[in-house]
């Protein structure tokens, strides 16, 4: 009897060592960017389209979708002359993944170009993980053959979104001054752009002096100031209709102009007698309330994504910092107080951080940092970099850089202060401003 | 009390406590929804850019990757509609300022919608189901062996036999193999996908791997916690079993002494706080 309960003892007790699992906790990891292959999009049938024929359309579509990941700096496309598959339409839904691991792929989107009946095409987008042999996105476009650049940041967005959980940024538009002629006779004209440069057209031919422009976040809508008849005043553009507009006819200067979230209300400066303050006024140049009274400049007005709250800069103080107030003016306080003068705050579309230009050592960089102006972090560290814009994800900065010599172009650089890049323009650039990714 | 029911109690015993503790995982688990909430690419009509009429949602695959019929093959596909540009007209008050002349317009005809090609119709090769006499033949002997009077002993042996073939390792044994594997897998892990609170993101997978050192199957995720992005989530998760199914980081060369028991199937606890 005891042996049998100790035996019965000696059984319970060695259970539960056999059923626990070993752990392992992971806190360390690497950063480097995700090898994905993106071979040539491929077509059932060869057939012309008046942006060429489909196979051709398909290489360039790849060769889009390739750039835009690559920029991101968080993706390294494969080189094509490393594959060891060519991918025919049979391939785009039925890869043969062991192919693709030999050559160190993680990722791999596949897809083709077909035309449709009605003359439009059709773009097929795959996204597979590669270990896994799973499919992560499948969307295909139908659109005329001439916007077949915009099907290749779609498919580009839905890549980029699945493989960071952020939202894409890649079918978007830039807004810039683009500049050309000597310092003492420059020619500004207003130009719109892809955010990759493609596309390329200027807005205004040059006569007059443009400035600041800035996109409404919810439509093609471009606020900037124009000194038309030598006056400086803010203009709308709409960018679908090429209609433009006076907005606000006030008597002194006006400048700096920031739509609110949802496009109704405009914030920016004006100055009288000498002063200049934050003016808030509808989008239609109704209504208009003065926000900030202090002597000084007070400029630069930039909302926060709930619309609640506006950074701007002031120099009340003796120098130039950045400042948060509520939309109505008040709770106005300070939030830059490191070494050095601050200026032209733009908050992230996702709200958690405020880009800004760090004036300081005889350099103009660009920084972040939180709403509350804790956490401040320079990104870039050149003679004069200035005006920063947000891509529509928040994770990606554009700018431009003034040269020693003379010239100004047009960068970007993601939040990691890493991944910089010149962003081409036919001519000089500046004041850059990026878009709402496109409806 | 024979010696016989107190090893039947035993029996009994063990089987109650080796089902609880395999139940822990579910009962211990992250419930909120994982994965999967689509990404959406949506167009809406502006000026002269295409126009989506109907949202597309990805799809997890559902088709058999192998065996793919050309003709057949067709993506989920958006009907994007294509306006016509609007003819741009400048304002004539001579107060604003000269403008480029936009684009030539396109005439302002709306072509059809396009047809979305059909889903994917994917070959089917299922495996035949067994034969009706085959599974005759099977549940019979199951009820045999059911029925069959077994002795005291043989329960007793049925049970030790039940559970899995395992050592108990020492803890010095489970931190140098932890070590181990650590060192295998971090190489390959990336968490630096995501946004703002991707890093509260502890991303928690079951691996089970054989001798050899590849992973069997793919590693399920137990749990997750950190974070309200459903976004976020999925991309941590995906990056963890990119990690441990990355054959640059396979498990190939472990101490096979610590294989059962210790590697043969264990739990890999994705933090990236310190990253």
């Amino acid at each position: 009897m005891l042996r049998t309960l100790f035996a019965t003892f000696l059984l319970m007790i060695s259970a539960p060592v056999v059923a626990q699992n070993l752990s392992v906790d992971i806190n360390q990891g690497v950063s480097r960017p995700l090898p994905i292959a993106i071979p040539d999009f491929t077509t059932r049938t060869d057939v012309e389209t008046p942006a060429g024929t489909t196979a051709q359309l398909g290489v360039r579509v790849a060769e889009v979708v390739t750039n835009d990941l690559k920029s991101s700096g968080l993706f390294r496309p494969i080189d094509k002359l490393a594959f060891t598959t060519t991918v025919r339409y049979p391939d785009v839904l039925s890869p043969q993944f062991a192919n693709w691991r030999t050559v160190a792929a993680q990722a791999l989107v596949t897809g083709f170009a077909e035309r449709q009946a009605d003359g439009s095409i059709t773009v097929g987008c795959y996204l597979y993980d590669v270990f896994s042999e799973e499919v992560l996105v499948r969307e295909g476009f139908n659109t005329e053959p001439r916007n077949w650049r915009r099907a290749a940041h779609k498919c580009a967005d839905a890549v980029y979104s699945r493989l960071t959980g952020e939202a894409g940024y890649f079918d978007s538009r830039i807004v810039y001054v683009s500049e050309t002629g000597p310092a003492t006779s420059r020619i500004k004209r207003l130009a719109v752009m892809d955010q990759d440069g493609a596309n390329h057209r200027f807005l205004t031919n040059g006569q007059n002096l443009v400035l600041t422009p800035r996109f409404s976040a919810n439509d093609q809508t471009v606020a900037y100031l124009s000194y038309a008849q030598n006056r400086p005043r803010i203009y709308s553009y709409d960018i679908a209709s090429g209609q433009q507009r006076l907005i606000g006819d006030f008597p002194n200067m006006s400048f700096a102009p920031r739509f609110s979230p949802d496009g109704r209300q405009l914030a920016f400066s004006q100055s009288r007698a000498g002063n200049t303050d934050v003016y808030i006024m509808n989008s239609d140049g109704g209504n208009v309330r003065r926000l900030t009274t202090s002597p000084g400049i007070d400029t630069a007005p930039s909302f926060s994504p709930d619309g609640r709250r506006i950074a701007f800069e002031s120099d009340r103080g003796g120098s130039q910092q950045i400042y948060t107030m509520n939309v109505d003016g008040s709770n106005q306080q300070r939030i830059s107080f490191g070494d050095g003068r601050y200026g032209t705050p733009v908050w992230s579309p996702r709200g958690d951080l405020i880009a800004m230009t760090k004036i300081g050592g005889g350099k103009f960089r660009i920084g972040v940092m939180r709403p509350d102006g804790s956490g401040e972090r320079l990104l870039t560290d050149s003679w004069q970099d200035e005006g920063p814009t947000w891509s529509p994800n928040g994770r990606v900065i554009m700018f431009f850089r003034s040269r020693q010599g003379g010239g100004a172009d047009l960068h970007s650089i993601d939040l990691t202060g890493i991944n910089e890049r010149r962003i081409p323009t036919p001519l000089e650039g500046s004041d850059p401003a990026w878009s709402a990714l496109l409806p | 009390m024979t010696e016989g029911r107190a090893l039947t109690l035993a029996g009994v015993a063990h089987i109650a406590l080796f089902a609880a503790l395999s139940l822990s995982w579910s009962l211990f688990g992250d419930d909120e929804p994982l994965y999967d909430e689509p990404v959406s690419v949506e167009f809406v009509e502006i000026g002269d850019m295409p126009t989506v009429t109907e949202r597309l949602e990805p799809t997890l695959a559902t088709q058999p990757r192998e065996t793919v019929d050309a003709p057949d093959v067709e993506p989920e596909v958006a009907e994007l509609e294509m306006e016509a540009a609007e003819l741009p007209e400048l304002s004539t008050e001579s107060e604003l300022p000269p403008v480029e002349k936009p684009p030539e317009p396109k005439p302002e005809k709306k072509p059809p919608a396009a047809k979305a090609p059909a889903k994917p119709k994917p070959k089917s090769e299922a495996k035949p189901a067994p034969k009706k006499q085959e599974l005759t033949e099977a549940v019979d002997l199951s009820k045999k062996q059911s029925d069959k009077v077994r002795t005291e002993q043989d329960f007793a042996s049925m049970i030790t036999d039940a559970l899995p073939e395992q050592v108990a390792l020492s803890s010095v044994q489970q931190t140098t193999l932890a070590g181990a594997i650590r060192d295998r897998i971090y190489k390959c892990w990336d968490p630096s996908a995501g946004g703002p609170d991707s890093g509260s993101i502890v991303t928690t997978l079951r691996v089970k791997a054989a001798k050899s050192g590849e992973i069997i199957g793919r590693p399920t995720m137990v749990k997750q916690t950190g974070s309200g992005n459903a976004g976020y989530k999925r991309a941590a998760r995906d990056a963890a079993i990119r990690a441990v199914m990355n054959p640059s980081c396979s498990l190939k060369g472990l101490p096979a002494e610590l294989y059962a028991g210790g590697w043969e199937d264990f739990t890999l606890n994705f933090d990236p706080k310190d990253f």
